[in-house]
């Protein structure tokens, strides 16, 4: 149901129409959302509302139709505090799975190694691309697990400090940074370890508990969709 | 009015706003300004956002219903709302109690050393 209430508001709905198709194209400009839908109703009733409000006083349609687009805020402002507040819970959602996961992906790969048949090389004859694949690994894990930490609280400060519109969408901005620099962290973690893997599996295939690592590799790969939901209505929607 | 010193309020207004009954965007929006003879006349960048945030605290519910040939949502406290507004209310009374007294007439308040 888009058609205006009165007949002079549904003169003014191009001009409506208009603004609140630009609006829904900057916050959401590449996927359809059964939110944005709703949103924009809410929305064009609002405008509709005061265009009547002013015919009703005896102003032209058109002109309270241009009055009220210019009186609902510029388009950047009003898609920048929508995004954010429409951004906020799949983001928290997002830092939490990834902190979730890498918590538990570290612990599972850690017990594994440590719980697992020992080495087949000391340390004086461990090859150097184990060297460089044991400390890039241990690196790399620990400044995910730190990126996912700075990445939920982020998103939490930005939930708290609603009263600061601009410095929210900053924080927002930034978590959802962060979140990408975990992601792609946890990744290069997952390289170096498959690579760790593998060169013991060639060097001396029974250094590893099969099992374990099978069941552990299959568990990791079975998490990753979990990662897809939030993911995809995070980066659905355009940061100003 | 600065809009700075509505931050940390807007929660509380939009709340008082609601609390006679269930209300649209622009029928909140319209009652804060009569409410406060125009002084308070909230931008819709900073309306709608927050009550989509309170519906998310669970503070108020929105609910379709069909305005002038239109889809219209309308929002309405909920019992935690109602509570939420009782402590803006002790707080806000506080708050003015406390500013009060600081920036009250200058008469009002003791002179140092005349009572020493």
């Amino acid at each position: 149901m888009r058609s205006g209430g009165s007949e002079e508001a549904g003169l003014a709905q191009p001009a409506v129409e208009r603004y609140l198709e630009r609006l829904r194209s900057k916050v959401w400009p590449r996927a359809a959302d059964v939110g944005a839908a709703d949103l924009m109703d809410e929305l064009r009733d609002h405008l509709l509302c005061r265009i009547e409000e002013q015919v009703a006083e005896g102003a032209e349609p058109t002109l309270a139709a241009d009055r009220a687009v210019a009186e609902f805020g510029p388009l950047d402002g009003m898609a920048g505090a929508l995004h954010a507040e429409l951004v906020r819970p799949h983001l928290r959602r997002l830092t939490l799975v990834l902190l979730a996961l890498g918590v538990t992906a570290g612990t599972i790969w850690t017990g594994v190694i440590i719980a697992g048949p020992a080495e087949p090389w000391t340390e004086r004859t461990e090859p150097l691309p184990v060297v460089i694949l044991d400390a890039g690994g241990a690196l790399a894990g620990t400044l995910t697990l730190t990126a996912a930490v700075l990445g939920v609280l982020l998103t939490g400060c930005a939930g708290r400090l609603w009263a600061y519109p601009r410095v929210r969408a900053s924080l927002q901005r930034w978590s959802l940074r962060v979140s990408w620099a975990t992601l792609a962290l946890g990744l290069v973690t997952a390289a170096q370890l498959a690579g760790y893997l593998l060169v013991r599996a060639v060097v001396e295939p029974t250094s590893l508990a099969w099992p374990a690592v099978i069941t552990s590799a299959a568990l990791t790969l079975a998490a990753a969709p979990v990662l897809f939901g939030p993911l995809r209505r995070v980066t659905a929607r355009k940061s100003r | 009015m600065r809009a700075e010193a509505l931050k940390g309020h807007l929660d509380g207004l939009l709340l008082a706003a609601l609390e006679l009954g269930p209300a649209h965007g622009f029928a909140v929006m319209t009652e804060l300004r009569c409410r406060t003879g125009g002084v308070v006349d909230l931008e819709s960048g900073t309306l709608y956002p927050a009550l989509r945030r309170l519906e998310g605290a669970g503070l108020i519910v929105g609910t379709w219903t069909t305005g002038p040939g239109r889809r219209r949502r309308e929002y309405e406290l909920t019992d935690r709302g109602r509570r939420s507004l009782d402590e803006e209310r002790g707080l806000w009374a506080d708050f003015v109690a406390v500013m009060g007294a600081a920036l009250g007439p200058r008469a009002a308040m003791p002179v140092p050393g005349v009572l020493a």
